[in-house]
């Protein structure tokens, strides 16, 4: 390349002299080779921070591989299909600014390799990127597996023709695989279930503690074995004798010491009362485990033996329930999972979860080598991102991959990640397979990245405070070790863009006007909250609105309750988490409706459809007229069934829009989607399926406003000018709905247990503590990567709000909160007064400086005006209606009887026979076909049952007729003596001799009325002279049944009239002579009678 | 004489064109006959626009040709010489040869083969097989033969499973020779071995690019017969192979000319669809409707832009009016088949919603409300299956003669495995009860739908009467309709065609289009073109070995579509978008960047350097901004006559909510579902009531051992349970029984111990129907009205106490129920007093609860201890509480929401953002 030009972007076509013509361009891909990346560089893991430009060290990554590599041996993943469409756009677009632009070149070839790349080389890696689009393999994860079982899913066992459901279609089928495990079960044994499950004391709703259990265990089901269940040894629940018979010894056991038998007589109470686990807090019992002594008093041996025994007995007693219910949850699962997959099975729906566990327990007996074929090549390089939130079977199928190119010097491998942002766990990330990939794969070497390229320099400073001070919070307790480690590892964080102004404020929200200490209204406090938070927002447009401001709350119904304070301020804001889309009354109200039509009985339904606008949408306005109320729900039940829900809903949404203000409508839109998603999921009958179904969908829907509201999980990734963390408050953590433990990250579970309170934590056997342990550590690794995540999305500006204290007094130790943690570190006050600021850094004015920058007006949405389309006026040329000349039949009732024919075969119908036959017969001078021939047309026309040998002595009997002989003969053309036409050709025709000629199964088409008119006449007879046409006759062979009576034919005369005109017209048009010199018949070949259809010509011509 | 080709411009559209070429070569004296040639259109629609304009341009005067697609032309170059198999036929023999296979050898296709009863799976994976055989037949190859060819392939590791398929494959063959069948694949293959091809026609190919092999081996014998029409410049001969197919090499390089102008690349679906709007909006002025092409290769995206341009008042015309599966006789029989299996109840309630059913169960006598009846039925006796109808009441009755009406109905399709053809009979039957006594339209387009769904399942389950006796399973009536629907599932059924309408059209049929407007989205990879890579017979690099259709060829083929729409059109605008309708991300089409590398990368850097929002948001919703809101909670309208007699629980509610009370007690609005799963709170309360009636009526009342209670309870129970639900209820309806079971054998230790004490239960159940005299003090007087559960006396305390029984999960006590915070919520236990008192309890009276709660230890009595003077205040509030209902005070605004009355919540706006008021 010569450095003297300087190509841009806007150059004209060919003005560059040294761009690379076509024929330069061959296709390295197909035969490249060699690497271009560093040897140390080839297997490389990344533990990068946030904002540190993850996406741009994979970028570079992927072009370096690019140069030697065709794309797909390079397999590039990350973790949702927008980041994947991402990172193709981005290596796509860096390619092709440096190709053309000089100074993105000289960025890019520092990061791809070497030898360096050339401008020219850019050009030549986009023309064979773009050229194998196809090729490329960037996607999910889950994308790369349906991949690998769309190519082994015989292997795999998946359903045939299956095909992968969405999370709304798979909650679907699952409530349905509930109901089927209620309505099909064997009752004795669900009954012996349901008692264990619930410890014997069965709630009334037996339907609501079932589907609780399988919500809460379904997954970690999948991911054990049974053996898993079954870690509380060998229970024997002792029996009553066993029972009666320690507390009567212990009762018999003569004491001396007053407090010391009072102590015993309040154990034998609680040993009555089956208080299991008070026994083992409070009396003798942990006295005898303890330190043996009783008020200092060594307590007598035979106790403490008695004492001992009884440990072993309560202990039983206490954790017999807990295994029974472990087990019966277990038992409860496989059944409903039986169940669940067979429903899977019959629909051919698939989860990527089922692809994923599958492809590991197929596939991971077969080298990467073997699946090339059917993959279509091998893969050599991986790069995989977000590597923290791979789950564990996720990263049993990509382990042969990743083992392959660790092995192979030729091969490479790539991942980058952040433990400290591993934030789904709960869908079965495993951020410890991150920590141990070092171990499990073969040479890698390890890069930290802690340079943000995101946040000023005030956020990453008090990221680093906080993260580095938390350990300060003293109201941990064993937690406080994992949090301690945490801060312990936390790398500093730095920043390269030193120069962003930022701002940090840590602030309480005020409280309600007229709040008294100790007041419970905790509806008021967060109203107030909300309020603050709104109104923050609002200023904070005002103050720089060229800014993007990013709202971050741990829960979805915490977004709904700012989005409409924010709503109320006028201020409009992207919904990004999934609520109920019944906030709305006009929601409510096209449900009320789905509920009428099911269930014509529901009165409140009724009244709540005919006292709402949409009452004289549909057209029913009396709630108490009980019929009307049926036939409604028969035709809305109709309506659906034929035009399905999303089409009914998009009708209402879009007739009832002009009466919602703008966020009811966008309500009722995204109900109307939901309705098209039910429409291609479900064929039910069922209106209140669809009720169940909106009641339970959560919709989000970002749209591209400045201010965006979500939860942290879905702040992922994404970074603003403003964070406000509005809501830090909730527990760090919740109770776990189970324990599990598994010896080393990767591997499945080998203990599962229901929860248990930790009170209780030393009646446990070994391993659940074990369980207990592994399962509060991660949930508290996880809440703490949660606050990590919510703390590094902002550019410069971040607000931590906190609500203050509502309680009489001051706090005696800090939270366990988010809000605790961020305290710990910038303000260990306990006296937390309200919209007070706690802690600041930076400059509250911070957008000043940028403000200039800014166009503000470029920001403005530009309103695109709603065109009304139109149309130059049409002569109508395409497209015209096609008509048959059958249709022009009289108006055509029919019953379906008519239209099945009977019989176990597709029997032919005699009537295609006969006009097949007819079709062979020229003139009947010329004689009849054979019948071999006659045969052989019936053979073929595939008919097997009708009896052929029958039906051709039915077609000689009717050609046999006079009537027939007559319309089949040649020699009466030659007078027109039988023809309908005017006298005038007659006379014409009888001038001369004249020839005659006939054409059978005649084909035509012809424009006629605004419709194009085609088809086939079956006889057509022309009587010429020379070139010229003096008449046609038109014949038609009907094969009707029907009684030989004169009103009877004369009236499928008149049927077919239409029919015949159309045919007569067609002629006319075609050998342009006028209609009146044609004639038109009408053949009942049943009845063998000839009728003449336009018989009229004479009187007409008049 | 070999093949003619012949080259028509590509600046103009094709079909003009060549019917200007065959005008040139057929016409005699004006006439252009072509009753002897058949022309080949690759698609449908082409056919139909080339004889509109053979019509035109002969102005009549034109004797059609038989106008065919290039799947069915083999078939007219060949006389078959045996029957061919049907398509399930077919997919039974394949079935039926992999079950023939040795199982060691099987598995090494199908590693864990499906067991052998599940005939569904079976016939899945025929068809899969026959699949793959139709297309490399359709190519002249045998299993066999990508054995053999693998084998120098490099990479290829699946000899072995080729060669089990090919081994299947004889197997399939040689069942088809038994029966005398043929597979059509084969008969063509055999008439070429055999030389058979012979054509009288002319055969004139138009647009045909792609011919598979087969088809071209039969050209080869009907050579002298045969015309190429081919859309292109001459100069371009060598970009066509012999019979018009494209050579794949010359398109891989070819640049495509397409200007930067004409692409416009957006977000998703909605703005392809906003995208297409506005392309309409801006040549609407040069071009009238049927001068426009809409060209969809995704069709996914067809109802986004059908929904778009009809709120612009824009008719469109997409040609699929509706799939087969959502017609209603398909549906119908779903429904049916459903319900045959078990009989169970919520398949029966599903089924007779379908609105065809329910129409004809309107004509079968039954009263106008019959679904009500049901529905309630179904809630009230909880059954898993139809067997038995409980019920004495109207409901029942009714719910009875309807599934007698149905049973009935699907008679002829009950019945122990038959062989498939014995069902056709039965299904036309119950089609034809169900559709058969209207009079159809067939013009009316909703009696066109019904007529041809019904043909189309009628001809289905016709072609079992075809499929020979040694394949045909014997099988259910639900199973045949299953077998039935599933080979028509992907049917559908065909919109009549619009003049006024701008047409959608497939990907494929837009080359032949003569449109000058062509507006065409998803122009991204995966569509146009279209690729496979990985497979699970046929990658790509083995396609590409065997000579097949590869990802080569389909770039070929649509390079070529979209440079002769570049050149034919007079105006086409090119959409691409960014994710698809699933939200999986596109990337555009390679074909945009088949230009010099310059140009590619500006065109890179236009696609993707731009900001993320595209220019096309969100305008529909805006429009309705600032409107009123008429969804407003519907206020009480005044009564004809105040209220004047209450029953003493109503209190609460009013005292609860006032406008509500106005929704249950004035209106009477009351919710209906039978999705229940189980007894409900008030089911299970009244189950449990009812138990404890029938013991305070009985003798054992004076008993002070609870095992004789204990087991008259039980036997009582028992009796209710049987009465109203039988043996075979919902599950979760046994646990439930034998929960209360439970609680009733506890209830009777504490009954026990309670006689003990001395007191005896002196009524049961009184009141109910007595309406006792309440004066307001004003004048006036109410009447109020209750039952009371049960009171007892103790004669040694000469004491009364009023019970009512408590079942709910919690044994909330009186106090805490009927006060909070000092005030009356609820005034029943008080207000009984008064309804006692004509029964003589008066004087010492006290009030309380009989709690049955989950928690065992607090089954037992919970007495108030209100003082006369809180009494007398409850009294009080009472007549004001009467008061206010008679002067109808029902809009009264309150301070916090209620958690109560769920039913009302839709009304009431409960949960709903800026609701308009907390009632
Ligand atoms: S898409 Fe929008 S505008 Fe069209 S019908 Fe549905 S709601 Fe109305």
């Amino acid at each position: 390349m010569s450095g003297t030009y300087q190509p841009s972007l806007f150059d004209e076509e060919d003005s560059n002299p040294e761009i690379v013509s076509p024929t330069e361009i061959e296709f390295p891909s197909e035969a490249k080779q060699g690497s271009y990346l560093a040897e140390d560089e080839r297997k490389l893991v990344i533990r990068a921070s946030a904002g540190t430009g993850k996406t741009f060290q994979l970028s570079n990554r992927y072009l370096t591989l690019l140069r030697g590599s065709a794309p797909d041996r390079i397999l590039a993943s990350t973790f949702t299909r927008k980041a994947a469409g991402e990172i193709t756009d981005r290596i796509l677009l860096r390619l092709a600014k440096a190709a053309i632009i000089e100074g993105d070149f000289n960025d890019l070839k520092s990061f791809t390799g070497s030898p360096e790349l050339t401008q020219k080389q850019c050009l030549i890696l986009l023309k064979d990127l773009t050229q194998n689009l196809h090729r490329l393999r960037i996607s999910t994860l889950d994308g790369f597996f349906a991949r690998l079982a769309g190519s082994f899913s015989l292997e795999l066992r998946l359903p045939p023709g299956w095909r992968l459901m969405d999370e709304i279609e798979a909650n679907h089928l699952q409530d349905q695989a509930i109901d089927n495990v209620l309505r099909e079960g064997d009752v004795q044994e669900l009954r012996n279930l349901m008692h264990q499950l619930d410890k014997g004391k069965v709630r009334r709703s037996v339907h609501q503690l079932i589907s609780d259990h399988i919500s809460q265990f379904h997954e970690i089901y999948l991911r054990s074995g049974p053996e898993a269940w079954k870690q509380f040894g060998k229970i024997q629940n002792p029996t009553n004798d066993e029972m009666e018979s320690i507390t009567m010894r212990l009762q018999a056991e003569a004491i001396d010491d007053k407090r010391l038998a009072s102590a015993r007589d309040d154990d034998v109470s609680r040993i009555v009362d089956e208080e299991w686990a008070t026994l083992f807090q409070k009396g003798l019992l942990p006295k005898v485990l303890g330190d043996g002594k009783y008020y200092r008093k060594e307590i007598p041996d035979h106790l403490k033996k008695l004492y001992i025994e009884l440990e072993k007995l309560v202990r039983a007693k206490w954790l017999a329930p807990w295994a029974q219910q472990t087990a019966a949850t277990y038992q409860l699962l496989e059944k409903y999972d039986k169940v669940y997959e067979q429903l899977k099975r019959e629909t051919g729906g698939v989860r990527f979860d089922d692809l994923t566990r599958r492809l590991a327990q197929s596939l991971g007996n077969r080298s990467t080598a073997e699946l090339a074929h059917r993959l279509d090549g091998n893969i050599e390089h991986i790069l995989l991102d977000e590597f923290q939130d791979t789950s564990v079977t996720q990263w049993n199928v990509i382990r042969p991959f990743a083992e392959d190119t660790t092995t192979d010097p030729e091969k490479s491998f790539f991942c980058v990640g952040d433990a400290k942002q591993a934030i789904y766990g709960w869908r079965g990330g495993e951020a410890a397979i991150f920590d141990a990939i070092t171990q499990q794969l073969h040479e890698l070497s390890e890069q930290p990245l802690n340079k943000s390229f995101r946040s000023s320099p005030v956020i990453i400073d008090v990221v680093n405070k906080i993260f580095q001070g938390m350990s300060a919070h003293d109201g941990f307790d064993e937690e406080h070790a994992t949090i301690r480690e945490w801060s312990t590892n936390f790398p500093t964080h730095e920043t390269a863009k030193t120069e962003l102004p930022g701002y940090f404020q840590l602030q309480t929200s005020p409280l309600p006007d007229g709040w008294q200490p100790g007041d419970k209204d905790a509806q008021a406090v967060d109203a107030e909250f909300n309020r603050f938070v709104a109104e923050m927002i609002s200023r904070q447009l005002k103050d720089y609105p060229a800014g993007s401001i990013g709202v971050l709350t741990r829960s979805n119904s915490k977004i709904g309750e700012l989005i409409f304070e924010l709503n109320r301020l006028g201020i409009d804001a992207s919904e990004e988490g999934g609520n109920p889309i019944i906030d709305s009354a006009a929601v409510q109200a096209v449900l009320a409706f789905f509920q009428l039509v099911d269930h014509p009985g529901d009165t409140i339904a009724r009244f709540h459809v005919a006292q709402s606008p949409l009452a004289r949408i549909v057209d029913f306005e009396d709630n108490t007229d009980d019929q009307a109320a049926h036939q409604f729900s028969q035709k809305y039940r109709a309506e659906l069934a034929r035009r399905g829900y999303g089409e009914v809903v998009h009708e209402l949404a879009h007739k009832l829009a002009s009466q919602c203000h703008r966020r009811e409508s966008r309500r009722l839109l995204q109900m109307a989607v939901l309705a098209d998603d039910f429409d291609a999921m479900s064929r039910t009958l069922r209106p209140s399926e669809f009720v169940e179904f909106v009641e339970k969908q959560k919709v989000q829907e970002p749209t591209d406003s400045r201010v965006r509201v979500m939860t942290i999980h879905q702040s992922k990734g994404l970074q603003f000018d403003t964070v406000i963390f509005a809501e830090c408050d909730g527990l760090m953590t919740k109770p776990p709905k189970h324990l599990s433990w598994s010896p080393t990250p990767g591997e499945p579970p080998e203990v599962v247990a229901l929860y248990q309170s930790k009170d209780f934590r030393e009646l446990f056997p070994k391993k659940l503590q074990l369980a207990l342990k592994q399962t509060t550590d991660k949930s508290i690794m996880e809440s703490l990567c949660l606050l990590y995540v919510a703390l590094t999305r902002s550019i410069h500006s971040l607000r931590v709000i906190i609500r203050p204290r509502t309680a009489k007094g001051a706090e005696k130790k800090l939270p366990k909160t988010h809000a605790g943690l961020v305290r710990a570190a910038l303000a260990p006050t306990l006296h937390l007064e309200s919209e007070t600021i706690l802690y600041e850094e930076g400059n509250p004015n911070w957008y000043e400086s940028l403000k200039k920058e800014d166009d503000v007006a470029s920001h403005l949405k530009v309103q695109i005006p709603i065109t009304k389309i139109q149309f130059k006026a049409s002569d109508q040329s395409r497209h015209l209606k096609r008509v048959a000349p059958s249709s022009k039949e009289g108006r055509h009732l029919v019953r379906l009887e008519s239209l099945l024919p009977v019989g176990d075969s597709v029997a032919m119908d005699r009537g295609t026979l006969l006009h097949a036959w007819m079709e062979q017969i020229h003139w009947i001078e010329d004689g009849l076909p054979t019948d071999e021939s006659l045969l052989a047309i019936g053979h073929r026309l595939g008919d097997q049952r009708l009896n052929l040998d029958r039906c051709l002595k039915d077609f000689h009997q009717m050609v046999g007729r006079p009537a027939m002989k007559a319309l089949l003969a040649k020699r009466p053309y030659f007078t027109a003596e039988t023809i309908g036409v005017a006298d005038s050709v007659l006379a014409e025709i009888n001038e001369s001799p004249v020839e005659v000629n006939v054409q059978n199964e005649r084909a035509f088409a012809v424009r006629d009325q605004g419709s194009l008119l085609s088809g086939s006449i079956d006889r057509l007879v022309t009587i010429s002279r020379g070139s010229e046409i003096l008449a046609a006759e038109v014949i038609d062979f009907k094969t009707d049944q029907l009684p030989n009576d004169l009103i009877a034919i004369n009236d499928r005369v008149e049927f077919y009239r239409g029919q015949m005109e159309a045919y007569v017209r067609a002629v006319s048009k075609f050998y342009q002579i006028t209609p009146d010199r044609i004639s038109a018949k009408l053949v009942l070949l049943r009845l063998g009678r000839v009728l003449q259809v336009r018989e009229k010509t004479s009187e007409r011509k008049s | 004489m070999g093949i003619e080709r012949v080259f028509l411009d590509w600046n103009e559209p094709a079909l003009p064109a060549a019917v200007e070429e065959l005008t040139k070569r057929y016409a005699i004296n004006g006439v252009i006959d072509l009753s002897n040639a058949i022309v080949v259109f690759p698609g449908r629609q082409a056919g139909r626009r080339f004889l509109e304009l053979l019509a035109d341009q002969s102005e009549g005067r034109a004797i059609p040709p038989r106008i065919i697609t290039v799947g069915t032309l083999p078939e007219f170059l060949y006389e078959p010489q045996k029957p061919f198999a049907s398509p399930l036929t077919q997919k039974l023999a394949w079935a039926d040869a992999l079950q023939g296979l040795e199982r060691k050898r099987l598995e090494v296709v199908i590693p864990q083969p499906p067991e052998d009863f599940d005939v569904d799976a079976w016939l899945s994976l025929g068809e899969l097989l026959s699949r793959q055989h139709r297309e490399l037949a359709a190519d002249q190859l045998s299993f066999a033969n990508v054995a053999e060819d693998g084998a120098t392939l490099e990479g290829f590791n699946e000899q072995e499973r080729w060669e089990v398929l090919a081994e299947v494959q004889r197997l399939y063959l040689d069942r088809l020779d038994d029966l005398e069948l043929w597979d059509q694949q084969t008969a063509r293959l055999s008439a070429i071995d055999f030389k058979e091809c012979h054509s009288d026609c002319d055969i004139i190919l138009i647009g045909t690019v792609d011919l598979n092999r087969t088809l071209q081996a039969m050209l080869e014998q009907v050579a002298e017969h045969v015309r190429l029409f081919i859309h292109a410049p001459a100069e371009l001969a060598d970009h066509f192979e012999k019979f018009g197919n494209l050579n794949p090499s010359a398109w891989e390089d070819r640049h495509i000319d397409v200007q930067d102008s004409q692409i416009q690349v957006v977000d998703g679906p909605q703005e392809q669809a906003e995208q297409v709007a506005m392309e309409l909006a801006a040549c609407g002025q040069d071009y009238s409707i049927d001068e426009i092409t809409i060209g969809v290769p995704d069709e996914r995206i067809v109802p986004y832009i059908q929904r778009q341009l009809t709120s612009r008042d824009v008719a469109s015309y997409w040609v699929i009016a509706q799939k087969i599966p959502d017609t209603g006789p398909y549906r119908l029989l779903v429904g049916v088949a459903n319900y045959l299996e078990a009989d169970r109840t919520d398949h029966f309630s599903e089924l007779i919603r379908h609105p065809d059913l329910s129409a004809w169960l309107n004509s079968q006598g039954l009263p106008v409300d019959w679904l009500t009846c049901w529905d309630e039925n179904v809630a009230d006796h909880l059954q898993r299956r139809t067997a038995k109808v409980f019920g004495n009441r109207k409901n029942g009755k009714i719910s009875r003669l309807l599934v007698e009406a149905v049973r009935n109905l699907l008679k002829p399709l009950r019945g122990s495995s038959r062989p498939l053809s014995d069902w056709v009979g039965p299904i036309r039957e119950f089609l034809l009860t169900i559709y058969g006594d209207a009079e159809l339209d067939p013009e009316l387009n909703e009696h066109r739908f019904l007529i041809q769904a019904s043909k189309a399942i009628h001809t289905a389950s016709l072609e079992h009467g075809n499929v020979p006796e040694a394949l045909a399973p014997v099988v259910t009536a639900q199973q045949a309709i299953s077998l039935t629907l599933d080979q028509i599932r992907g049917d559908f059924l065909a919109a009549s065609s619009d003049e006024n309408a701008v047409p959608l059209s497939g990907w494929l049929d837009l080359p032949l289009d003569d449109a000058p407007v062509a507006i065409i989205t998803s122009m991204n990879e995966g569509y146009v073109p279209s690729a496979v890579n990985h497979d699970l017979f046929l990658p790509n690099r083995l396609r590409t070995h065997l000579k097949i259709e590869d990802n080569q060829r389909r770039y070929a083929r649509d390079a070529y579509a979209m440079s002769v729409l570049l050149h034919s059109r007079k105006h086409v605008r090119l959409i691409a978008a960014k994710h698809d309708v699933r939200k999986e991300p596109l990337t555009p089409s390679r074909l945009l960047f088949a230009a010099d590398p310059t140009t590619i990368a500006k065109r890179v850097v236009k696609f993707f350097d731009v900001p993320e929002k595209s220019t096309a948001a969100n305008n529909a919703e805006v429009e309705s901004e600032g409107k009123r809101i008429d969804f407003t909670i519907p206020r009480p309208q005044p009564l004809a006559e105040p209220r004047r007699s209450f029953r003493v629980t109503e209190f609460k509610d009013y005292l609860t909510s006032p406008y509500r009370y106005y929704l249950r007690h004035i209106l009477n609005l009351n919710g209906l579902s039978d999705s229940v799963v189980e007894l409900d709170p008030a089911g299970f309360g009244s189950l449990i009531h009812d138990v404890l009636q029938a013991f305070g009526l009985s003798d054992q009342t004076t008993q002070t051992d609870p095992v004789p209670i204990a087991r008259f309870l039980n036997q009582e129970l028992e009796r209710i349970v049987d009465k109203r639900y039988g043996s075979d209820p919902l599950f979760p309806v046994h646990i439930q029984v034998e929960q209360i079971r439970h609680r009733l054998n506890i209830f009777s230790q504490w009954q026990a111990q309670w006689v003990r004490q001395g007191w005896v239960i002196r009524y049961t159940e009184i009141g109910a129907r007595k309406n006792v005299d309440f004066p307001l003090g004003n004048g006036t007087s109410i009447t109020i009205r209750g039952r009371i559960d049960r009171i007892d006396f103790n004669e040694r305390l000469n004491e009364w106490i009023i019970f009512d029984y408590k079942t709910g999960d919690k044994a909330t006590p009186p106090d805490k129920t009927h006060r909070f915070k000092d005030e009356w919520i609820d005034l029943q236990l008080p207000l009984y007093r008064h309804l006692a008192k004509p029964f003589g309890v008066t004087g010492n009276v006290r009030l309380g609860y009989i709690t049955l709660p989950r928690t065992t230890t607090q089954i037992r009595d919970q007495i108030a201890d209100w003082t006369e003077e809180q009494l007398l205040d409850a009294d009080q509030v009472a007549r004001e509480t009467a008061q206010k209902i008679i002067e109808q005070e029902f809009w009264i605004e309150l301070d916090k929401p209620v958690r109560w009355f769920q039913e009302y919540s839709g009304i009431c706006q409960d949960g709903v953002f800026g609701r308009e008021a907390v009632v």
